[in-house]
């Protein structure tokens, strides 16, 4: 990884005005899978004193700025209370403490990573993205826009709901990536289930929460069903790490025991 | 370019390059008890502490680290042979590799979490790895010296 040069912005107006200067321009999250996964850098431009690194908590939402630590997000009081605790569980396994002191939830979520844990928790509830200059979208609408992101992504905003959720990460060992990470969160009988690291990047079944809406009772034959649509409408591949056919074996259990223990009193 | 930090108490100025990682800054500079594991963000062994809160350095860059106060085991010293006397209490050292991340992740753990379970523990120190000792008998020995720390 090359970098040529690198500035501190004063604002993220002055931030967005040096990105724009030149398409290998980069603004820097944690930084953490930089030298991983980036390649050479024009110009590496740091946000970290532009105020994006608060969590704000409102009646109706919460608010996170871009450069909030994982560590911090997974220990803050409100995540920790939503769903039942079900996004702090999915950002405990993310490596080591050290490690989720310097990755951002900014970062993690713009680099759109296919492992990401807690991108398939989020996809569950509902989350706006808040981009500098003016944008808003919607946390899957952005997973699946195609190109490189040309603003600055400045607040992740998540819904307060009371609903309950469930993740599973399964992985070979515990600082591995995941070989499959589901969520399922329920609200007023209302599902959604999403599959992560499959090996492609997370999505939702909408046909599968479409199913499950209309159900009355989470019975066996419920649970197969909605279990089968997901496999149906998620397209799972193999890797290195694990084969299609074990993702799917994987797919059908924890989905099933999902749905079964967001849908317990 | 240069940063500055606070090292162990110390205001330094570091010259660097954009692409430079903390741990490369620190080894270059002579903090040598700053270990290069992995280099790859999962092994634990470059552990520092930026105002407090367990980093790797490795996986940091060294402008992230301007104005911030970081500390190693060498700004540590009596805290660190305090934790020392616990692991040689449950025979949990061997090549002693791991042990100056593992010292300031415990050391960090202690201010952080008051009386935490023992799954906490775990979680805490879960990227530190030790490749020699296993982790009971470390588990113990942080057990014990958090008991003494209340």
């Amino acid at each position: 990884m090359e970098i040529n040069q690198y500035v501190k912005a004063k604002s993220i107006e002055e931030a967005y005005q040096v990105l724009i200067e030149n398409p290998k321009n980069s603004i820097l999250g944690g930084g953490a899978w930089l030298k991983q996964s980036s390649p050479n850098v024009n110009t590496l431009i740091d946000i970290v004193d532009c105020g994006l690194d608060q969590i704000t908590e409102t009646k109706t939402h919460i608010e996170i700025g871009a450069l909030v630590t994982l560590h911090e997000l997974e220990s803050d009081p409100a995540i920790k209370s939503l769903g039942g605790g079900f996004v702090s569980e999915s950002l405990s396994h993310v490596l080591g403490i050290g490690f989720r002191n310097i990755a951002t939830i900014g970062g993690t979520i713009a680099g759109k990573y296919a492992f990401s844990d807690i991108i398939t928790a989020l996809l569950t509830l509902d989350v706006k993205l808040i981009f500098h200059p003016k944008r808003e979208i919607n946390l899957e609408a952005f997973l699946n826009a195609k190109g490189k992101v040309t603003d600055i992504l400045t607040h992740v905003v998540i819904r307060k709901s009371s609903g309950k959720g469930f993740f599973k990460k399964v992985a070979a060992s515990t600082l591995e990536f995941a070989v499959l990470d589901v969520a399922v969160y329920q609200e007023d009988n209302k599902f959604q289930i999403s599959i992560g690291s499959r090996p492609s990047g997370a999505m939702l079944s909408h046909e599968a929460s479409a199913f499950l809406n209309n159900q009355n009772k989470m019975t066996e034959e419920v649970l197969n069903q909605a279990a089968q649509i997901v496999l149906d409408t998620v397209k799972l591949g193999s890797n290195k790490n694990a084969s299609k056919e074990y993702r799917e074996a994987l797919t059908k259990a924890y989905v099933k025991r999902g749905i079964k223990e967001v849908s317990s009193k | 370019m240069k940063v500055k930090f606070n090292l162990n108490d110390r205001d330094r100025e570091f010259e660097i390059s954009p692409n430079e990682y903390l741990l490369e800054t620190l080894r270059k500079n002579h903090i040598t008890s700053v270990k290069n594991g992995c280099n790859e963000s999962t092994c634990g062994v470059c552990t520092v502490l930026m105002d407090g809160k367990p980093v790797l350095s490795c996986s940091l860059l060294s402008v992230r680290a301007d104005g911030h106060k970081i500390t190693t085991v060498d700004g540590l010293q009596k805290e660190v042979e305090h934790i020392s006397e616990f692991f040689g209490d449950e025979g949990a050292d061997q090549c002693g590799f791991c042990n100056t991340g593992m010292a300031l992740t415990i050391y960090a753990l202690k201010n952080e979490i008051k009386n935490p379970t023992d799954d906490q523990i775990k979680d805490y120190i879960v990227g530190n790895l030790c490749r020699c000792s296993g982790y009971h008998a470390q588990f113990k020995a942080i057990k014990s010296y958090l008991e003494v720390e209340k």
